[in-house]
C-alpha cells in the first residue's frame, strides 16, 4: 500500500453523493483563506476520493484520503470543512421505502440511461426549483404526459415563480398534501396516498421522485464549538441560473465561515483584516435578507382565466416589460418579476440591452433591443417572450424558443395558454426561425392576449405519447440473463441496477443507486460471486441472484429495521441530550447504508423531540469499498 | 440555585451512574455532574477484555477466571436495575425464551481464538501461551491451516486454497464473555434519572472547583450553581477528564499525581469498523498479533450472524490510522480473511489506562472531601467491581 503523510491548514472535503464538486462556496471559502495565507487543499472529485476524517482529541483532524492511482494520503488538517450532500426523504410514512419511491439523482440516473416507465404519471415529491426544473424536463421531452409536484403545506410553493410559470403551462399540475402511503399495483404502476384537507387521495403513478426541499437549508454546523471541525450541508447549485439564492447563500455563508477559519489560524495582515471585516458584515446583512427571501415571494393573482388588475400593474410596472410597442418591431420582455437576479439574460444580451442592478431588478433598454432572441433560450426558466407589434390591430404576434420536440410546423394549429397553463384561445404557428443562432417560432395573438398568453399546446398529438419510440431510442441489443431463475430480456451492456427497474424488478435496496458501493444495500450475485448492482453491467447469461432484499417499508431506518413509534419512544424513555447518545442507544443510522436513506429523517424527528442536532458530525467512513493493496 | 447533596459525583460514563445506583440503595442523597454534554460520548469502556496483557501464570488465570461469562454475570448484575441475559452458541437460532429480555444488555459466551504466523518470534509467543493454557487447565485446543483458518470471524473460503494458510496456527482458548455497553449504560441510566431525577443528574457542566461552602460549577447555559456537599465529591477518572483531575491533584495533593504516573500507563488502541458481504461467526473473538477481531452486535445474534466486524488494533504511537495502521489492516483482510476488498464504515480512536494502582486518592479541597476513584476505564466489567469496592470503602 502506497502512503504519503501531508499538512495543510484548512481541508475542504467532499461527503458522498455530491452532485458537484467544488460547490461555489468552497470555491469562496478557499479563496479567502488562501488570500489569508493559509494553506487549503480541497478533496474530492475525479479521481480523488475522501475516505474518512479522524477527528484529534486537542483540535485539528486527520483527513483520508485516497487518489486515481490508489495511493493513500494522510492529510493533517488543523481545520477541516466536510461538505454534505442533500439527499433527502420526506419523513417516513407507509411504503416509502420501496422501489416506487426514488430520490432525484436515481431519477436522474434513469433517465441518462434512458430507461421507460415514465408514463402516464410522475409524481414528484417537493416543489422546489429543482423540483419544477425536473418536472418540466420530463414534461419537455415527453418522458411523461402528467406530472404532479406535491407540496406538503399548503398554498406555499417553494420554487421560483418563473419556474412554477413554465412548469404549469407545460402542463404540469402542482398539487397540496402530505403523502401518507405507498402501495405497488402492478409492476409499473404505485399507489401514493395523500392526504389534504378534503381528505385521503390516490394517484396512481409510474414513479414518485422525492425532490424536496423538505427542511429548511441548515447551512453549517461547527462541532465541538471552536474546534474548527465543521460540517455544511451544501445545497450544491452550480450556477447562478440553477438557483441564484442558493448560490449566493453559499457564498456569503463561505466568507462568514473563512473569516472563523482566519481568526482561528492565520494572523493577516491589518488592511486584509478590516477588508475582511468590512465583507464579513455586509455577508451578515446579506444572508438575514436571503434566509427570509422565501416568504417574499412572487406569484400571479387572477380573476377568472385572466390575470388580476393587480398583477396587471405589477407586470406593466416591472421595468423588464416593453412600455411602448412599436408596429413592426420585436422586442422582448423579461418578465421576471421576482427578484432573482440570475444574470443569465443579462450576460446573452449581444445589444446589452437588458441590465441588473444590485437589487437584482431587471431592467430593459427598449430602444437597444434588436429582438435577436438570444435571451429567450438564455433563460433558464424560459421567461422571456417576444412581442412584434404594437397590439393596436387585431392579431400581434408572440415569439418563443423552440424547446419541445417533435418540432412544431408552420401553420400548426395551437391552443393558447396562460401562465398557469389554462387555455386562452386557439391559434396558430405561422413562421419558423431555424437558420439563426437560436431556433424559435412566431405565433398569432389577439391582441388583448397579447400579455397573458405565455405558452401554447399543439391541437395535433395532445395528450399521451402514442410511441414509445417518440421518446425513447433503444440502446444496445436485448440479451437473455437470469434473474431469481427467471429468463429475461435485457439491454447488453447497462447497469443491472436500470436494469432492474427497466423490467419492474428492482428492489428497495436498488433505490439509492449511488455507482460506487457507498450505501452497500444493491448487493446481488452474479454467477455466484457478490457484486453490487449499482456497479455491475448486464451481459449474456449472466444469472443473478437477490442475495440480500429488505422488504418494501414504512421503517424510519430500514437498514437497522426501526420504525417511528419505536424511535419516539425510545426517545421519551431514554432522553438522549445527543444524537451520539442516540445512535449508540437506539442503533438508528448505524446499517449498512449508514444513515443515506434516513439520517435527515431521524436527525428532524429527534429534533423535534428537543435532542440538539447542532451537537453531531458524523465523520464515520461511509464512503464504499477499498480495494487497496 | 443551591443543591444539597450528601455526594457529589463527577464523572463521564457508567462509573458515576453506578456509583449513585449504590449510594441511592443505602439512601445516601446523590446529584452526578457530567461535563460531556451526554453520558454516551464516554468510549473508554469496553464490552470485553482486550488480554493484552499477560505477563504471569497467575495474572492470565485470574482474568481467564474474571472474564467467564457466569463471572461477568455475577459482577455485573448487582447494582443493575434490570435484567441481563447470557447468549450461548448452543442457542443460536433458537427462539428466546419468553422470560428473557430482547432489550436486555446480553453476555454473549464467545470463544478467544489465538493465531500468529507459523514462524518468527510470534509463533513463540503463541507457543508459549498455550503451554500457559494448557499447563492451567483451560483445554485449549491447537489448529493450523484451513482447520484454523475457517473459525476465524470474516474469513472467506472462496480463495482459500490459493492463499498459504499453512503459514498461519493458532489455538482455540475458552469461552470468554463480553456484553453491550450501550444497553448497560441505558438501563442504568434510565434507573438513576428517575430516582434522582432530572435536576440531579447533569451534563455539560463547566467550571466545576470547590469553594469555602461547598462545591460550585456552571450549567448548560452557563449559569453558576452552588452544591452544598455533606459528605464528599467523588470524582471518577476516565481519560475524558483526565486533564481536570491532573490540575486537581497538582493542587491539592501533587504526591499522588506522581504516584499515578507511576502506577498508570495509557494505552492507545484504534477501533475499526468493517463490512463483512458474509456473515460472520459470531462466537469468536481472534487475536492476531495486535489486533483483536470479533463480530460486532448488540443481543444475541441472528441466525446467520452480523455482518459488522469490529478490529481493535493496539496503536503504540500517537499517530492514529497511520501506514502500519493500513499495512496490518490489509494484511488481516486480504492475507488472512481472503476477501477482495474491503469497507471501512467508521474508526475510532480508544484510549484507556492499564491501572496497577486501584486504591482511591483522598484530598481534602477548600474544606470539603474529595475522592478521586481511579480505574473507570477498560472493560466494562472490570469498572463494574472497581466502582463497588471504592463505594463501600466510602
Amino acid at each position: 500500500m502506497k502512503f504519503r503523510d501531508g499538512q495543510i491548514d484548512v481541508a475542504i472535503v467532499a461527503g458522498p453523493r455530491l452532485r458537484l464538486w467544488p460547490t461555489q462556496g468552497v470555491r469562496v471559502l478557499s479563496r479567502y483563506c488562501s488570500d489569508a495565507g493559509l494553506r487549503v487543499g480541497w478533496y474530492g472529485g475525479a479521481g480523488i476520493k475522501v475516505r474518512g476524517v479522524l477527528p484529534g482529541e486537542s483540535g485539528g483532524a486527520v483527513v483520508m484520503v485516497e487518489d486515481a492511482q490508489s495511493r493513500l494520503h494522510r492529510v493533517q488538517a488543523k481545520a477541516v470543512v466536510k461538505i454534505s450532500s442533500e439527499l433527502e426523504f420526506p419523513l417516513p410514512f407507509p411504503g416509502w421505502y420501496s422501489p416506487g419511491l426514488i430520490p432525484e439523482s436515481t431519477a436522474r440516473r434513469l433517465l441518462n440511461e434512458g430507461s421507460l416507465n415514465w408514463q402516464s404519471v410522475v409524481v414528484i415529491l417537493g416543489s422546489g426549483n429543482r423540483a419544477l426544473r425536473l418536472g418540466s424536463e420530463l414534461l419537455e421531452k415527453n418522458l411523461s404526459s402528467r406530472v404532479v409536484c406535491l407540496e406538503s403545506v399548503y398554498d406555499q410553493v417553494q420554487g421560483w415563480e418563473v419556474d412554477l410559470r413554465r412548469f404549469e403551462i407545460l402542463g404540469g399540475k402542482i398539487a397540496f398534501g402530505k403523502p401518507v402511503g405507498l402501495e405497488q399495483k402492478s409492476p409499473f404502476t404505485w399507489s401514493l396516498k395523500i392526504q389534504d384537507p378534503q381528505g385521503v387521495r390516490i394517484i396512481d403513478a409510474a414513479r414518485i421522485i422525492s425532490v424536496g426541499p423538505f427542511a429548511e437549508d441548515a447551512g453549517y454546523r461547527e462541532f465541538p464549538p471552536g474546534s474548527l471541525l465543521v460540517e455544511w450541508e451544501n445545497t450544491e447549485a452550480a450556477q447562478l441560473q440553477e438557483d441564484v439564492e442558493q448560490v449566493l447563500l453559499d457564498e456569503h455563508r463561505a466568507v462568514v465561515l473563512a473569516s472563523t477559519l482566519i481568526r482561528g489560524l492565520a494572523e493577516p495582515s491589518a488592511e486584509f483584516k478590516s477588508q475582511l471585516e468590512k465583507q464579513l458584515w455586509s455577508s451578515k446583512q446579506k444572508l438575514k435578507e436571503l434566509e427570509s427571501l422565501s416568504a417574499r415571494r412572487f406569484r400571479w393573482s387572477y380573476e377568472g382565466k385572466w390575470l388580476s388588475q393587480a398583477s396587471k400593474l405589477a407586470l406593466h410596472a416591472h421595468e423588464g416589460v416593453p412600455k411602448r410597442l412599436e408596429a413592426g418591431k420585436i422586442k422582448a420582455s423579461i418578465e421576471c418579476v421576482e427578484a432573482i437576479g440570475c444574470r443569465a439574460c443579462e450576460k446573452s444580451c449581444p445589444a446589452d440591452a437588458i441590465r441588473i442592478d444590485r437589487d437584482k431588478k431587471t431592467f430593459l433598454m427598449e430602444d437597444a433591443c434588436t429582438g435577436c432572441g438570444f435571451c429567450l433560450q438564455a433563460c433558464p426558466s424560459q421567461v422571456p417572450v417576444m412581442i412584434e407589434g404594437d397590439a393596436t390591430s387585431s392579431f400581434t404576434h408572440l415569439i418563443f424558443p423552440i424547446t419541445e420536440k417533435p418540432l412544431p410546423k408552420k401553420g400548426d394549429r395551437v391552443s393558447l395558454l396562460s401562465r398557469r397553463g389554462e387555455v386562452l384561445a386557439q391559434s396558430r404557428i405561422i413562421d419558423l426561425f431555424l437558420d439563426g443562432p437560436v431556433p424559435l417560432f412566431k405565433v398569432e395573438v389577439p391582441s388583448h392576449l397579447v400579455w397573458e398568453a405565455r405558452g401554447i399546446l399543439p391541437l395535433e398529438n395532445v395528450g399521451a405519447v402514442q410511441d414509445s419510440s417518440e421518446f425513447y431510442q433503444e440502446r444496445g441489443t436485448r440479451v437473455e440473463i437470469q434473474i431469481q431463475g427467471d429468463v429475461r430480456r435485457v439491454r447488453e451492456g447497462q447497469l443491472t441496477s436500470v436494469a432492474l427497474f427497466e423490467i419492474g424488478m428492482a428492489r428497495p435496496n436498488d433505490i439509492l443507486m449511488c455507482g460506487d458501493g457507498s450505501c452497500g444495500l444493491c448487493q446481488i450475485e452474479v454467477d455466484g460471486i457478490k457484486k453490487f448492482a449499482c456497479e455491475s453491467t448486464i451481459h449474456q447469461g449472466m444469472n443473478i441472484r437477490f442475495t440480500r432484499d429488505h422488504p418494501s417499508s414504512s421503517e424510519l431506518c430500514p437498514c437497522e429495521g426501526i420504525e417511528t413509534p419505536a424511535f419516539q419512544e425510545r426517545i421519551s424513555a431514554v432522553k438522549p441530550e445527543t444524537l451520539e447518545a442516540l445512535t449508540q442507544v437506539i442503533g438508528v443510522g448505524q446499517g449498512r447504508c449508514h444513515g443515506l436513506l434516513c439520517r435527515k429523517s431521524w436527525m428532524c424527528l429527534a429534533e423535534q423531540a428537543g435532542v440538539q442536532v447542532e451537537r453531531y458530525h458524523d465523520w464515520r467512513f461511509p464512503w464504499g469499498d477499498w480495494a487497496i493493496k | 440555585m443551591k443543591l444539597s447533596v450528601d455526594f457529589l459525583l463527577v464523572g463521564t460514563g457508567v462509573a458515576p451512574l453506578l456509583a449513585a445506583q449504590k449510594l441511592v440503595q443505602r439512601g445516601e442523597t446523590v446529584a452526578i455532574l457530567n461535563p460531556d454534554s451526554d453520558f454516551f460520548l464516554e468510549n473508554s469502556e469496553l464490552p470485553l477484555d482486550l488480554l493484552s496483557f499477560e505477563t504471569t501464570d497467575t495474572d492470565l488465570n485470574r482474568r481467564f477466571t474474571n472474564n467467564l461469562p457466569e463471572q461477568m454475570y455475577r459482577d455485573l448484575s448487582p447494582g443493575f436495575p434490570g435484567a441481563i441475559e447470557i447468549a450461548k452458541e448452543e442457542d443460536l437460532g433458537k427462539l428466546a425464551s419468553e422470560y428473557q429480555v430482547e432489550s436486555a444488555p446480553w453476555i454473549r459466551a464467545r470463544r478467544r481464538m489465538w493465531v500468529a504466523p507459523a514462524s518468527g518470534p510470534s509463533r513463540e509467543r503463541l507457543e508459549s501461551l498455550y503451554l500457559r493454557a494448557l499447563d492451567l487447565g483451560w483445554k485449549p485446543q491447537w489448529l493450523e491451516g484451513l482447520a484454523m483458518a475457517r473459525r476465524f470471524p470474516g474469513f472467506s473460503a472462496r480463495s482459500a486454497e490459493s492463499r498459504d494458510l499453512e503459514g498461519w496456527v493458532g489455538f482455540m482458548g475458552p469461552k470468554l464473555g463480553d456484553v453491550d455497553v450501550t444497553r448497560y449504560r441505558t438501563g442504568l441510566l434510565e434507573f438513576v434519572r428517575e430516582r434522582l431525577g432530572r435536576e440531579n443528574v447533569l451534563t455539560s457542566v463547566h467550571s466545576l472547583g470547590a469553594d469555602g461552602k461547598g462545591f460550585r460549577f456552571q450549567g448548560k447555559q452557563g449559569q453558576p450553581t452552588g452544591v452544598s456537599v455533606n459528605r464528599a465529591v467523588l470524582h471518577f477518572w476516565t481519560p475524558r477528564l483526565e486533564r481536570g483531575l491532573r490540575n486537581q491533584l497538582e493542587r491539592y495533593h501533587p504526591r499522588s499525581l506522581r504516584g499515578f504516573n507511576e502506577s498508570a500507563t495509557r494505552q492507545l488502541w484504534e477501533e475499526w469498523d468493517l463490512i463483512s458481504r458474509d456473515p460472520v461467526n459470531p462466537f469468536v473473538v481472534a487475536h492476531l498479533e495486535s489486533l483483536r477481531v470479533w463480530s460486532h452486535g448488540e443481543g444475541m445474534p441472528p441466525p446467520d450472524g452480523w455482518s459488522r466486524i469490529k478490529v481493535m488494533r493496539r496503536e503504540l504511537s500517537t499517530r492514529l490510522a497511520g501506514e502500519s495502521s493500513f499495512s496490518d489492516i490489509g494484511r488481516l483482510v486480504f492475507e488472512f480473511m481472503g476477501w477482495e476488498r474491503f469497507t471501512v464504515r467508521n474508526m475510532t480512536p480508544r484510549s484507556f489506562y492499564r491501572w496497577n494502582q486501584t486504591t482511591p486518592i483522598e484530598y481534602d479541597a477548600e474544606g470539603v472531601r474529595n475522592l478521586i476513584i481511579p480505574a473507570c476505564d477498560g472493560p466494562l466489567q472490570w469498572i463494574a467491581t472497581q466502582v463497588r469496592k471504592a463505594i463501600d470503602g466510602v
